[in-house]
């Protein structure tokens, strides 16, 4: 399905990876993730080959999978649970995470009680709590609606910001793209390869009405265009 | 709050109905129970005959076979909902075994454990009863959406941590109602049981079941009747009280209640 696809992320970039649906850009994800062994080749971070899933690389996915049974304290505090000792104090974290997605005040609320920006802003904080190197996100604002979609926009700008975390973000949404990515890879059909790689360097926070944000998620439709 | 009135209204009219037919003799008395005759049976048998013995020491052995089932059943289900070579392995004879009725192992127990030990008893209702628990388990375990699979592992859980704090809660929905229905399948494997099993001396010892045998022994109507009484109330009551308290809590919690 992923053909020689190669390439490499630098610590504490955001990296989008774009390509038409059913190009295998979840594939590539669950493969960084280690829930997938590639059949060839290999993925290295920190010099050290994936094998399986580790605390440095958590995904996000469009759908928010927050446990039901918890609440969102304890859907937060879930990855911590893990370590052989806690990093630091776990209230400590776990506070911390709350006021970076700004959801004081709902800590004991469950999932069905939030609604879906808020879902996957909890998703998104308990993907960080454990302090990973990496954020996989697979299309995580896909399923919400345009006005929450664009606050999250600003949200995860705003996080990558603070946290200094890299990020790899895959998407269909070239505008998404452009407004979000130091650098974006343009996959193919499949088999995917990579058609094109587009560096951005604009200032942030960005919006998605900016003039350059907009020429060049045009420009990027144009290098996937099928040459007539 | 109109559910609850209309529910006990419906009891009481049934009770005041059935007595109002007995009192009717249309038919004859040694025939037909009726709410005055299964009272004055309560009566006898608290005074004479042991009747808080045999509610308590078939309470005992169903509430012993049922916990016993469920740490088995969940434990080996939960195994066998995870790994699919213990579903094809494990399963398998699972699945065989499972169409056998508990009662079925009646002689066994007595040939291992003897026939008036209390083992037998609870070995019976252990088999009667750890299947629902098992095969709700397992598929409750499969049932587990992928992307909270994929989730909890990305977070670090592995082993018996990702079982306790990740598998078990995921599959409680499907293991609640797993151990309702082995509930009830505890009671009928254990009436039986006791039923066949009625060879103790002193009265009650022979538990519930072991009235009921009496009441087949002495053509007593009215006792089967008691008995009848007995078996609703603790059933229905459990099952409420515990299970529909339990049930509703996780359901309210996931937010899934209607």
């Amino acid at each position: 399905m992923l053909d020689n696809l190669n390439f490499a992320v630098k610590e504490g970039e955001f990296l989008c990876i774009v390509g038409p649906s059913g190009c295998g850009k979840s594939t590539l994800l669950d493969l960084i993730a280690g829930h997938l062994k590639p059949q060839e080749g290999e993925i290295i971070v920190d010099g050290e080959v994936i094998t399986s899933p580790g605390v440095d690389r958590i995904p996000v996915f469009q759908e928010h999978g927050l446990f039901p049974w918890l609440n969102v304290e304890e859907n937060i505090a879930f990855g911590l649970k893990f370590f052989g000792s806690p990093p630091k104090d776990e209230r400590e974290i776990i506070k911390e995470m709350v006021e970076l997605i700004g959801l004081q005040g709902f800590e004991k609320a469950y999932p069905h009680q939030l609604s879906g920006g808020m879902k996957q802003r909890v998703a998104l904080a308990r993907a960080l709590a454990p302090d990973p190197e990496i954020l996989l996100m697979d299309e995580p604002f896909g399923s919400l609606d345009a006005l929450t979609r664009s606050e999250l926009h600003h949200e995860i700008q705003r996080i990558h910001e603070e946290t200094n975390k890299t990020i790899l973000f895959v998407t269909h949404d070239l505008m998404e793209a452009s407004l979000l990515g130091d650098r974006v890879i343009l996959l193919s059909h499949r088999p995917s390869h990579i058609k094109k790689e587009v560096k951005i360097d604009l200032k942030r926070p960005r919006f998605k009405h900016h003039s350059k944000v907009i020429s060049i998620a045009h420009q990027m439709e144009e290098y996937l265009k099928p040459k007539p | 709050m109109k559910k609850n009135y209309l529910q006990v209204l419906s009891v009481l009219g049934f009770i005041l109905a059935w007595q109002i037919v007995g009192e009717l003799k249309i038919f004859d008395e040694s025939l037909f129970p009726t709410p005055g005759g299964i009272l004055k049976a309560f009566v006898y048998w608290h005074e004479n005959r042991g009747l808080e013995t045999a509610i308590y020491l078939s309470l005992r052995r169903v509430i012993t076979g049922f916990v016993v089932a469920s740490i088995v059943g969940v434990s080996i289900g939960l195994l066998m909902g995870y790994y699919k070579t213990v579903d094809y392995t494990l399963g398998t004879i699972v699945r065989m075994l499972q169409p056998i009725p508990g009662i079925t192992w009646v002689p066994l127990a007595i040939l291992w454990f003897g026939s008036i030990s209390e083992t037998a008893k609870i070995y019976i209702v252990l088999m009667g009863a750890v299947f629902p628990i098992l095969i709700n388990t397992s598929s409750g375990v499969q049932q587990i959406p992928p992307i909270y699979l994929k989730t909890a592992r990305s977070l670090g859980a592995r082993g018996l941590k990702l079982f306790s704090s990740f598998v078990l809660p995921a599959a409680l929905p499907s293991i609640i109602s797993g151990m309702r229905v082995a509930w009830a399948f505890s009671w009928r494997a254990l009436i039986s049981a006791e039923m066949i099993l009625a060879f103790e001396a002193g009265p009650g010892r022979g538990g519930i079941g072991g009235l009921v045998e009496l009441s087949r022994q002495f053509s007593d109507i009215n006792l089967a009747g008691m008995v009848m009484v007995i078996l609703a109330m603790i059933g229905m009551g459990v099952d409420r009280v515990v299970f529909g308290y339990v049930q509703d809590k996780i359901l309210t919690r996931w937010g899934l209640e209607k």
